[in-house]
């Protein structure tokens, strides 16, 4: 089930309806939400729902058993992540481990192949995953507690997030569950308003820039001129943070409106100056996780020597990109970011004092050319379709030439919100919580149709569903 | 005793896009209460979009598998389609589709046209 379409939406009305409908009716309101998850997940298919209850199981356990056996806790702990990071190894990992393990054989000389088993990567596993794991480290550290396993399932489960984040931290949420839902006019509003500019990001921008620009480009990039590479890489830059964004900016408007907090989790990603004040900006939530639970539980952070620290980061960052799925590009994605991350750790370090600071508007403007240059190898399928790429960009090869007016504009108006007030959400939320409902739903549904008029075809799923 | 030690504190203010400055916890007065008027967005919201949106309801319908079950779902929704095509009520989706049609179009003077490339 994907959010902008009608399906969806009339899904949930009933489930925005009865919700505040049991607002007082306690574990009654997470059993209505649970079970709601899990007709939204089973949409998809509804095998997944079996492996989503059963993680949420192993991770209530372990989380009793952490929490009632403090002795035995560390042991508890590694055996939950083990748990936890073997499903998700088993379904991201096992097509790339049995093919590479079956062209071993064959170069080996062993000719009939072992058989491989059809996996299907369910929607979504990675962050259900990643907030079982937080869950555990976070009751094993105490900074969350215990929780009864329909508040846990909630917490995994809950659609609006379950299948591309934002990832939300157990002592965020756990709690919320526990209280009665709130609504205020200017929460409604706002997250209408969320609503809404996802919508245009997703139906409009990022659909339209990957229907007539970037994945024709990408998909045979040498057909196409220097001009049309550069455009679409520009052009798959505006259209994953539109994707993206779009998903949670909807996710995070939807959760409110059913009366839970989630966190913000893009925040002008494009105007960063640096690559560590890109992570600050982008997918702040997984940046987050992979910090506190990679960087510095794992790896050590930053309280160690410096070439360790350093190791740490890249590590970090390549391990990010990993788990993105087993492809070089993903790895290569990683590692520019990590060595970025490193560079600037390091320049900081040895910078002249007396050498002036770089103009803003240089920074950012080299900031986004490192990550969009990121952006091909994580775009590309193979390495050498990205490599590919580069050279023709830097031979300036004639080609064809699809990039139009149109999707030009997109990519103007992608970059453009970057720039606009940060806080601008915010402040037209409370300019519509002054207008009576009516006045309101006129608006909503006028930008609606503009949206349903101006989106071209069906919708595709969200970029992130397949990690 | 494990209370004592625990950050359960639920999501700070201000992390979220949704908190808005003056209606934090323990803003003074309280803010207005949005349920009702919430429920009165998307109840006239739906209302105006099944009107209007008739678009999404045949789009919808025309991708259901054709069975004896889906049939009467998919006559009916091709049927309010066109009823409100001839009152006038899917003009405004028309109208934005055909302007998004003419800008997909657009080209770049000496720029190919799609069909040619």
């Amino acid at each position: 089930m994907l959010f902008p379409t009608l399906i969806f939406h009339v899904f949930f009305v009933v489930v925005f309806a009865a919700n505040w409908l049991l607002r007082r009716a306690g574990d009654w309101r997470l059993i209505l939400l649970l079970l709601a998850s899990w007709l939204f997940y089973g949409w998809f298919d509804a095998r997944f729902v079996v492996l989503l209850l059963a993680s949420a199981l192993i991770n209530w356990g372990a989380g009793r058993l952490i929490s009632d056996h403090r002795g035995w806790a560390r042991f508890w702990l590694v055996l939950a992540v083990v748990a936890n990071l073997l499903i998700l190894g088993f379904f991201k990992y096992y097509g790339w481990f049995a093919a590479s393990a079956n062209q071993g054989l064959v170069q080996a000389g062993w000719h009939d192949a072992l058989p491989v088993l059809d996996v299907v990567l369910p929607v979504g596993v990675s962050f259900f995953t990643f907030q079982g794991i937080s869950y555990v480290v976070d009751v094993r550290q105490r900074r969350s507690d215990p929780a009864r396993l329909i508040e846990l399932a909630t917490l995994m489960s809950f659609f609006p997030h379950l299948v591309a984040g934002p990832i939300v931290r157990p002592a965020h949420l756990l709690p919320q569950l526990r209280e009665p839902p709130r609504l205020t006019r200017g929460v409604a509003a706002t997250s209408l308003v969320l609503i809404g500019w996802g919508l245009i990001k997703k139906a409009v921008i990022a659909n339209d820039l990957a229907v007539h620009l970037v994945d024709p480009v990408f998909a045979d990039p040498a057909a196409h001129g220097a001009a049309d590479l550069v455009i679409a890489s520009y052009g798959y830059a505006v259209q994953i943070y539109c994707d993206f964004s779009a998903y949670t900016d909807m996710a995070i408007g939807l959760a409110a409106l059913l009366g839970l907090r989630f966190p913000r989790n893009f925040d002008q990603p494009y105007r960063a100056q640096s690559l560590q004040d890109f992570w600050r900006r982008w997918h702040i939530s997984l940046s987050s996780w992979l910090r506190d639970y990679l960087y510095i539980a794992v790896f050590g952070g930053s309280r160690q020597r410096l070439a360790a620290t350093c190791m740490a980061l890249f590590m970090t960052m390549v391990l990010g990109g990993l788990w993105h799925g087993a492809r070089i590009t993903f790895v290569i994605w990683g590692a520019l970011h990590g060595a970025g991350l490193v560079a600037e750790r390091l320049w900081r370090l040895v910078r002249p004092a007396a050498l002036p600071a770089a103009p803003r508007w240089l920074a950012t403007l080299f900031t986004f050319h490192v990550v969009t240059l990121g952006w091909i190898f994580f775009r590309a399928t193979r390495f050498d379709e990205a490599t590919a790429i580069l050279a023709r960009i830097a031979d300036m090869a004639p080609g064809r030439l699809i990039a139009t007016p149109w999707t030009v504009a997109l990519i103007a108006i992608g970059m453009a919100c970057h720039f606009g007030p940060s806080r601008a959400i915010e402040q037209i939320g409370m300019r519509l919580r002054a207008l009576p409902f009516v006045a309101v739903a006129a608006l909503g549904t006028l930008l609606l149709l503009l949206v349903e008029g101006l989106r071209g075809g069906g919708i595709a799923p969200f970029i992130y569903f397949q990690f | 005793m494990l209370k004592a030690h625990t950050m359960d504190h639920g999501l700070p203010w201000g992390d979220s896009p949704i908190d808005l400055p003056d209606e934090a916890p323990d803003a003074d007065p309280a803010p207005a209460g949005g349920l009702g008027w919430a429920f009165g967005v998307i109840a006239t919201g739906c209302l105006a979009l099944a009107l209007f949106n008739s678009h999404a309801v045949a789009n919808w319908a025309n991708q259901l598998p054709q069975t004896t079950a889906t049939a009467p779902v998919i006559d009916a929704a091709n049927r309010w389609h066109d009823r409100a095509g001839a009152l006038g009520l899917n003009q405004v989706v028309d109208r934005v589709e055909r302007a998004a049609a003419a800008m997909r179009a657009a080209r770049w003077p000496g720029q190919s046209p799609p069909d040619q490339r």
